[in-house]
């Protein structure tokens, strides 16, 4: 887990850090993946396979590959208790609602999405979710060390609350998409860590 | 004349005689050995096609050698058999095929075979005839034919005289299963040849219709079993010989897919992320060298990548995703393989039945 590297890789415009770490699970296909990527998505013979690709209309598999391999990283952080690179990651994703105004376009996004990353959803928005939850009780136990007249303090109250309105925009985007597995035990969960960030 | 070469015997005998040997044979039997000669021309054998009578001698001579006939028996009768190979010699000649086969001359199964090969190609409906023993070789059964029970001949005391009577079908196809390994690499590779030459591999008597590819292509693939995991690239060159195609195709991604021998049948991935199949020459067969993968030896680029797509879309059927991807990425399917990513990370990202994940934080 300590052992890490760096792929930058250029994607329809927007880059992403990788940040790969060892996986205890589906080692061969994580491997795979990761070799796979570094061999001939990036660098000097990506652009010629990503070409290649695009020529044959397999653009949205890449980008759903990008997006998974990136999955795979944030919940390396999650498993290894890095919330905020984990919510990072997330942010950067754009998989989830930051604002109200988004709701709609990530539901409609949602929708569209290859059944690789639908399937996984929940399990990402639960885990994202925990990762709001957690930084929220640190930022709220170093705000009660602090007294009101310290600079730091607004900022931190600052903080816990954009975490709320986050929360509350996460809880709903899980409510409005239709889920497989357990949803129900996911929303029961994702509603009691928003109980406790009021 | 036994081995069917009439010239050969006819050389014999004017040798004999230009050495001054006093010669024992008749003039009317030089005559039609003379006659016989004119059918063979270039050839080694006398005989040729079976579908039509191929042997016919001039009335005149068959009356003399009838004479010949008549008296060589009445000596033989008289004093012993000393004559019998002549007398046999001439029934045959006189096509009486039951006088030769009852002579005492024919003491094997080879003499009697060769007896009514004779007789056959020198009848009206030489096919007819071959179609007569072929039944009666198959009534009579293999057991028959072995010297013992355990089949030492290979199979080949029963499929010889099967080949003779031109039950081509019957003969590769007891070869291939009673002779072990052996008897199958004999069967295949006669079925080669024989397709080779456009010869129907079916039994006199029956139609062609598709039973041809059925059974080269049966023999083929089921060499090919048994020399694959020595060889891979050698159990190709005999697949590559099937002539349906699509089952051709079918069998080389079970070569594919069932070896997992990529590099030497199909080359290995290049860092550029194009399939290189140069590699260097690793088969097991002695004194056998490759310069490159070995289905580059015989399919295109494009052909190659088509069987790959397919090899790889029957490994995942069996359930072997990793060696999928592998075949994916040589076929360069990177569309299909980057897919085949997409999936198994989705179902590996988050493991299901991992409850310490969902409870972790409750």
């Amino acid at each position: 887990m300590s052992t890490y590297s760096i792929v930058c890789m250029n994607m329809n415009c927007f880059r992403i850090v990788i940040l790969t770490n060892m996986i205890c699970y589906g080692r061969f296909w994580y491997d795979a993946a990761k070799n796979f990527h570094s061999a001939y998505l990036d660098g000097v013979n990506g652009s010629r396979l990503l070409d290649a690709l695009d020529n044959c209309g397999a653009t949205p598999v890449v980008q759903t590959f990008t997006v998974l391999m990136n999955l795979l990283v944030f919940f390396d952080h999650y498993k290894a208790n890095q919330w905020e690179e984990a919510a990072y990651l997330i942010d950067r994703l754009n998989l989830l609602p930051n604002t109200q105004q988004e709701m709609a376009s990530k539901i409609s996004a949602y929708h569209q999405m290859d059944h690789a990353l639908k399937q996984n959803v929940a399990q990402i928005t639960l885990a994202f979710m925990d990762c709001l939850y957690q930084m929220f009780s640190a930022f709220n136990a170093q705000l009660h060390t602090l007294k009101p007249t310290n600079p730091e303090f607004s900022t931190l109250s600052q903080k816990l609350a954009d975490l709320k309105v986050r929360s509350k925009l996460v809880s709903n985007f899980a409510r409005l998409i239709p889920t497989a597995g357990p949803s129900n035990e996911i929303n029961t969960q994702l509603a009691r860590m928003e109980a406790h960030m009021v | 004349m036994r081995c069917g070469n009439a010239t050969a015997a006819l050389e014999t005998i004017q040798s004999k005689s230009r050495s001054g040997g006093q010669s024992q044979v008749e003039p009317c039997v030089w005559e039609i050995i003379s006659h016989l000669t004119t059918y063979q021309k270039q050839s080694n054998f006398v005989f040729r096609q079976v579908s039509e009578r191929t042997i016919s001698i001039p009335a005149h001579l068959q009356k003399e050698l009838g004479e010949l006939y008549q008296r060589t028996a009445s000596r033989t009768q008289q004093a012993s058999n000393e004559h019998a190979f002549k007398l046999a010699t001439l029934a045959l000649l006189c096509n009486d095929g039951e006088q030769s086969a009852d002579s005492s001359v024919v003491e094997t199964i080879e003499d009697y075979l060769f007896t009514f090969l004779w007789v056959a190609v020198s009848s009206d409906a030489p096919s007819q005839q071959l179609i007569q023993i072929a039944k009666l070789l198959q009534q009579w059964g293999p057991k028959y034919f072995e010297s013992d029970d355990h089949g030492s001949s290979g199979g080949w005391a029963y499929a010889m005289p099967l080949m003779i009577a031109q039950q081509l079908e019957t003969a590769l196809t007891h070869l291939a299963t009673v002779g072990g390994a052996l008897g199958l690499l004999q069967a295949t590779h006669i079925g080669i040849l024989l397709d080779a030459y456009k010869i129907p591999l079916v039994d006199l008597g029956q139609s062609p219709s598709t039973s041809n590819n059925k059974l080269l292509s049966s023999l083929l693939s089921s060499h090919c079993e048994s020399i694959k995991a020595a060889d891979p690239a050698a159990a190709l060159e005999y697949l590559v010989r099937i002539p349906d195609e699509a089952l051709m195709r079918t069998h080389i991604q079970q070569l594919i897919v069932s070896t997992r021998a990529y590099d030497i049948l199909a080359g290995s991935l290049s860092p550029t992320g194009v399939r290189d199949f140069h590699v260097p020459p690793t088969s097991a067969v002695a004194g056998q060298r490759r310069d490159g993968a070995a289905l580059d030896a015989h399919f295109s680029a494009t052909q190659i990548a088509a069987l790959l797509n397919g090899a790889a879309q029957m490994a995942l059927k069996d359930g072997m995703v990793e060696d999928a991807a592998e075949i994916l990425a040589l076929a360069g399917s990177y569309g299909d393989l980057l897919a085949l990513f997409n999936s198994r990370l989705g179902e590996l990202m988050v493991p299901r039945d991992d409850t310490e994940f969902i409870r972790k934080r409750k």
